[in-house]
């Protein structure tokens, strides 16, 4: 804000109603006599905001806090960086899988390349810190675009606040793994926001660009541009409904829609693979380990997400029975596309989760609204005035924002540098010690691990630690992850499979696997090297060679 | 806002259809073609077709005559103990299929009973002559799959016995690549069909490897490596890391064949390259820790245990093999040192007593016993001729004219279909 001294045009007259610059004269009390100095505002009216974005920017700031201190988690995040780390190194995206020896040959169609050369290059610069960034800034910015896409529809606060609470609330297990999929749910909710409100020119530009981007960065790219389609093909149902087939041609939204769907297509075979990327990304679910994955089996009333999901539909139910505002072709087929899908996999929650809670919120609003207009105007209530813009207000916002950056361990990072000695924790049952021992023990050949380990123990364990499995099931080939769910489950056969896979070391988490310790505490094959609260490590009596 | 920013023209729309059309000409093209293959969206994923650029398979030349180990009247004595006399109901694939691979598909016998070279290979590669033996209530052997032959194996009857096993035997056998399959169908095979057909189904982490990666090498090279049906990248570097992974003792025959193929590919590699260096240290090393073992582990009379690989702690506590057990362990340790560079040779005093072993047991065992055993007996010949620098047809060819009376013993055939461990 600037504030300048400059002469008054006219003199004061005391009989007369104070003026607006009036009041400035009076607050310069050093004034020379007979001349007054008035401070003139010189801040732009685009650059002052209302109070209410206060309250915004403190809610978008207090997700990005809460997120930037969530604990580092010890799956999934650690191979997305050491598949960075070897894509950076080589300057190429390997054509098999490069980190798992076991899986050695197995097709590497990397859907998530730019995020791991970011999320590799973020640990590089800022450690850990950078990390946490990354994940805070994706849940951020997912949520202050559908915030923006919310304050579009609603221009309230507490219609906001009621959808960030619910986003968060369904996405709540997805977000606490650091992983691609968070960029790609940031472009879905950016890709609702350019689609539900209010059309602007540099759409042209930003849609094709964020196709371009969500494309290199996750393979949830399809489901975007999905809702593209859906969104032409919706917006021509309800156009030839209402005034024929003819219209369509002439609707100019429809055929914006369709070219800019077109253009996001277009935008999309911009990515190592070309078209084949579609391939991978379409036929994603043929990978056997999946089945045995909780994250992709169906959604069931069994888990605290489901009974909210459950909750969210009926309340949709009555929302849409009760809505004034018109609904659309488009919202209800992509809305009940998406709950398909996620009766399928609950992967899919995490696209359903910001359609939903738009259209709760959205006609929720509007029931209300109609109600409000039902009831008898009262006389003496005064309109409502449009808020106030202050330029203190945008100046208060800076510092907010800047006291939620420098708060977090990646601001302590980068205004303080290194010695600022920000210490990131990582998520409780990570294997810290066990890393510890096995980086100053490292076990000759290969070792069998957990899945969920094999991502921490190939990224910072011992150089060249050959781990069994890592959580990127999709990249083990059956076989290797039949006789890893073998083990698991101590099937029949299961300690033959370590002679097998001339297994030294076994590496397992206490918290989930007393069954196959006990029985290998009690095994003549093997010892207990190292145990602590988390984990432990056995260790064969009589090594297999290993080259 | 712009009107003209709001809506389309007619020139902008068109436009953007040639930028869209184009693009997807350009993509489908193949111009920006993946750097790794890729499901299709619709059906399985088909790999390219591996190219084999020979008719007739590989052969490792011998690198040894030794007659100080085995005398010429020895290998003859013992080729005439092991000679392929079977009775046809009911044989099984896996006894032709050892024979055939000791023998090779020229052998040709001046006694009646015995199989002849020609008539064991007419038996694997045509079903008639399958069907003959089993009937129709059996599971053919031979089976059509989506583009090539699929050979039916497993513990079940009258299947082949190892994955891989019949064409690996045919291939050491010496049969053409254009060989006919007959297979239930009357759909005319070739042996060609059969590898590449292996070559698509060969998973890395299946029990037994080591017949595929025989055969493979014996056919494919000197290429590197090649896809197969699930879109794995395989090469012989992964198959002989693969032989080398776990235990010793796991494998067919106490792991001794693992030994073999993986000598057979070191010795591919120094004329075909097909392995990197790094992993050609793997299998020496790994080869030499084995004869350290073996060093260790021999016993007095020459034989080796089952339980080899344990070293020094097999002959202090020595387990309890049955003869037929000792002939596995020693035959197949005698096979694979006859293919591999005299470095990875136990001492001469050793391999001299392993010798004597293995030729007297099989000479001086009743003729049924050694049919009885078949799969494990044919070793020694394939081993005994090898280190003679010769093929057991060639010279049993010349041993019989010289021999006539050894057809003067009648010997009852074996069916074929006692069950053996092997």
């Amino acid at each position: 804000m600037s504030i300048t001294l400059e002469s008054p045009v006219t003199q004061p007259d005391p009989a007369s109603d104070p003026l607006p610059g009036e009041r400035a004269s009076e607050a310069a009390p050093f004034a020379p006599p007979g001349e007054a100095y008035s401070l003139e505002e010189r801040v732009p009216d685009w650059l002052k905001l209302p109070y209410s974005a206060l309250a915004w920017t403190g809610l978008i700031g207090l997700v990005y806090v809460f997120y930037s201190f969530q604990h580092l988690h010890y799956t999934d995040l650690w191979s997305h960086v050491s598949y960075g780390r070897v894509i950076w190194m080589n300057g190429a995206i390997p054509a098999t899988e490069p980190i798992m020896r076991l899986s050695a040959g197995m097709p590497f169609v990397d859907t998530a390349w730019g995020s791991q050369v970011i999320g590799y290059l973020a640990h590089r610069l800022f450690g850990a810190a950078g990390l946490q960034f990354l994940h805070a800034i994706s849940i951020t910015l997912a949520t202050t675009l559908l915030l923006r896409t919310v304050a579009f529809r609603t221009h309230r606060f507490g219609w906001g606040f009621l959808a960030c609470v619910l986003f968060l609330l369904l996405n709540w297990n997805e977000n606490a793994v650091t992983r691609p999929q968070l960029a790609g749910i940031a472009c879905y909710c950016g890709l609702l926001s350019i689609l539900l409100t209010r059309w602007s020119a540099t759409n042209w530009v930003l849609l094709p660009a964020l196709f371009l981007l969500w494309t290199n960065l996750h393979g949830s790219f399809v489901i975007g541009l999905g809702l593209c389609l859906v969104a032409t093909l919706g917006r021509a149902v309800d156009v030839a409904l209402r005034s024929g087939l003819r219209s369509v041609w002439q609707d100019a939204p429809c055929r914006r829609l369709f070219v800019l769907t077109q253009l996001a297509f277009v935008a999309t075979l911009l990515n190592p693979y070309g078209p084949a990327l579609y391939n991978e990304v379409l036929t994603f679910g043929r990978y056997a380990p999946l089945a045995d994955l909780t994250e992709w089996q169906p959604l069931t009333l069994r888990s605290g997400v489901g009974q909210l999901v459950a909750l969210i539909s009926v309340a949709l139910l009555f929302v849409y029975r009760a809505t004034p505002r018109r609904v659309t072709t488009a919202e209800l087929v992509s809305l009940l596309a998406v709950s398909g899908a996620m009766l399928w996999s609950q992967r899919f929650m995490v696209w359903w989760a910001p359609l939903a809670v738009l259209a709760l919120v959205s006609h929720g609003h509007a029931i209300l609204v109609a109600r409000a207009a039902s009831r008898p105007v009262d006389p003496e209530e005064e309109p409502e005035e449009p808020a106030a813009r202050k330029s203190v207000v945008t100046l208060s916002l800076v510092g907010l924002c800047y006291i939620f950056f420098a708060f977090t361990p990646f601001g302590m990072r980068v205004i303080h540098g290194e010695q600022a000695g920000v210490k990131v924790r990582l998520a409780a049952n990570t294997p810290l010690n066990a890393l510890d021992w096995y980086r100053k023990n490292p076990p000759q050949g290969q070792i069998f691990n957990p899945m969920e380990w094999g991502d921490i123990l190939a990224f910072s364990g011992p150089r060249g630690l050959r781990i069994f499995v890592n959580s990127q099931a999709h990249l083990i080939h059956p076989d290797i992850w039949k006789h890893y769910m073998a083990v698991m489950n101590v099937s029949h056969g299961w300690d033959d499979l370590f002679d097998l896979y001339g297994i030294n070391s076994i590496i397992l988490d206490k918290a989930q696997r007393q069954s196959l310790i006990g029985r290998l505490r009690d095994h003549e094959k093997w010892k207990v090297s190292f145990e602590d609260n988390t984990a432990i490590i056995f260790s064969r009596r009589t090594p297999i060679v290993a080259p | 806002m712009n009107r003209n920013l709001r809506t389309v023209s007619t020139k902008a729309f068109w436009l953007v259809q040639f930028v869209f059309v184009g693009s997807l000409l350009v993509s489908y093209s193949g111009v920006f073609a993946s750097p790794t293959p890729v499901q299709p969206l619709l059906g399985k994923f088909q790999p390219p077709v591996v190219p084999i650029p020979r008719t007739k398979p590989l052969r490792l030349a011998p690198l040894y005559n030794e007659p100080t180990l085995v005398s010429d009247d020895e290998l003859g004595k013992v080729l005439a103990q092991v000679r392929p006399r079977f009775e046809m109901k009911r044989l099984r694939p896996n006894f032709v299929e050892h024979a055939l691979r000791a023998w090779g598909v020229d052998a040709e016998f001046a006694d009646p009973k015995v199989m002849s070279g020609k008539q064991m290979k007419d038996f694997l590669v045509d079903h008639g002559k399958w069907l003959a033996a089993w009937g129709a209530d059996t599971s053919p052997l031979l089976n059509d799959a989506d583009l090539g032959v699929n050979i039916r194996w497993g513990v079940e009857e009258g299947g082949s016995v190892h994955h891989d096993h019949w064409l690996a035997c045919l291939t050491e056998a010496g049969v053409s690549l254009d060989e006919p399959v007959f297979t239930p169908s009357n759909k005319l095979h070739t042996i060609a069909d059969v590898v590449e057909q292996a070559l698509r189904d060969f998973r890395l982490d299946e029990r037994e490897t080591e017949w595929s990666d025989m055969a493979f090498g014996l056919w494919i090279a000197p290429t590197k490596s090649w896809q197969s049906a699930d879109g794995r990248t395989l090469s012989f570097d992964l198959l002989a890391r693969r032989l080398i992974r776990g235990h010793k003792r796991l494998g067919v025959c106490n792991g001794t064949h693992r030994l073999y193929s993986l000598m057979l590919l070191y010795r591919l590699d120094d004329e075909y390259k097909l392995l990197d260096p790094v992993v050609k240290r793997e299998i020496r090393d790994h080869l030499m820790g084995v004869r350290d073992n073996l060093i260790a582990s021999q016993f007095e009379d020459g034989h080796w245990p089952t339980n080899w690989m344990d070293g020094k702690a097999a002959v202090e506590k020595p387990v309890d093999d049955a003869l037929f057990r000792k002939v596995i362990a020693t035959g197949h340790h005698i096979e694979w040192m006859g293919i591999a560079p005299q470095e990875f040779h136990v001492p001469r005093s050793q391999l001299e007593k392993s010798f004597r072993f293995i030729i007297d047991t099989t000479i001086s065992r009743p003729t049924e016993e050694v049919l009885g055993h078949y799969t494990f007996y044919s070793h020694v010949v394939a081993a005994l001729s090898n280190w003679r620098g010769t093929r057991a047809a060639d010279f049993w060819r010349t041993y019989e004219a010289a021999h006539p009376e050894v057809n003067q013993v009648d010997v009852k055939p074996i069916s074929g279909s006692e069950r053996s461990a092997h």
